[in-house]
């Protein structure tokens, strides 16, 4: 079977160097992709490696969401994570003290649509009558996955303080 | 020299700004993204990375936008912010040191749709359009790029905006 790919964002990077709450954008992230219909958290994480070193934690986590656009289409992004030299640290909130991680943090995210093996099975003709409207489709399907990928990726730049 | 498949607009390291002092760097930000939006570009952030150090923050922004001028010729320009160093708050500018290259070409063919017939392409680039290239796209492509360079000179107050 031929899957088709287009790409509509491709290797956006975030990184940030300092405190945050990673645990929380974490949770976050994955619920941001949830609430957008992208996914559960049973299919999500495709990979979740820790490892402890002398210079802190060091995690690893990629998370492949996926949402079924049409009988012929599916939206995907890919999302990958990777925390360096992650350490506990306290942060004087007010009056309150924080626990916090220091670390590099780093996120790389892919927005891409695929076509499904549905559309290969189709016949020559049926192809063709197809093709004629899924074009035109097709362009509001990027502008789609465009939009639900940049705020999915403004989500995270907001979270971490960066500039959006 | 030939029309290949992208024709570069930039001095071969990129239009390069330098500045060091005090600048609205949200500003900055917020006044390039709009400009790629009046001009209908399809806007995409390549890397934004923020470093937090002592002797001030670190700053990396990579953006680009494309826009289809028609069904054949394709604009991309860049914007990178690729060194902004010692970055401190003041108020609500910030004091650094800044580097931001602009990048500008056309991409021809952006479909592909002459990609099997090479000969095809190159004789329609060189000989039937050619013409076109050099005196309208490039035209076009190139004022662009300088009104974005001069949006960013302005914003960094190294020149009038009148």
């Amino acid at each position: 079977m031929k899957i088709k790919t287009t790409y509509v964002l491709k290797d956006l990077k975030i990184k940030w160097e300092g405190v945050t709450d990673f645990s929380e954008l974490y949770k976050y992230m994955k619920l941001h992709l949830e609430d957008m219909g992208y996914g559960n958290e049973k299919t999500l994480e495709k990979k979740y490696i820790k490892r402890i070193t002398a210079g802190g934690e060091q995690l690893e986590i990629a998370w492949h969401a996926t949402k079924k656009k049409s009988e012929f289409f599916v939206f995907n992004i890919d999302t990958t994570i990777l925390i360096l030299g992650m350490t506990d640290t306290e942060v004087q909130e007010g009056d309150v003290k924080r626990k916090m991680k220091k670390g590099v943090f780093e996120a790389r995210i892919d927005a891409y649509l695929t076509s499904t093996e549905r559309w290969d099975e189709l016949g020559g003709l049926q192809k063709l009558y197809q093709e004629m409207f899924i074009r035109k489709r097709m362009n509001t399907y990027l502008e789609e996955l465009y939009s639900k990928a940049t705020s999915y990726h403004s989500f995270i730049k907001t979270f971490l303080g960066l500039r959006d | 020299m030939a029309i290949e498949k992208e024709y570069t607009v930039h001095p071969s390291k990129g239009m390069v700004i330098r500045f060091k002092g005090v600048m609205d760097i949200d500003d900055l930000y917020k006044s390039i993204k709009s400009w790629y939006n009046d001009y209908k570009y399809d806007y995409t952030e390549k890397e934004n990375t923020q470093k937090n150090k002592p002797q001030g923050d670190s700053l990396i922004i990579k953006m680009y936008g494309d826009r289809e001028v028609d069904d054949y010729v394709k604009f991309h320009l860049e914007v990178d912010m690729d060194e902004i160093l010692r970055v401190k708050k003041f108020g609500k500018r910030y004091s650094g040191e800044a580097r931001i290259i602009i990048r500008g070409k056309m991409i021809f063919d952006y479909r592909d749709d002459w990609k099997a017939v090479q000969f095809l392409f190159y004789l329609y680039n060189n000989v039937v359009l050619k013409n076109k290239i050099n005196k309208f796209y490039l035209v076009k492509i190139y004022d662009e790029m300088m009104e974005l360079n001069n949006l960013i000179k302005s914003k960094l107050g190294l020149i009038n905006e009148n």
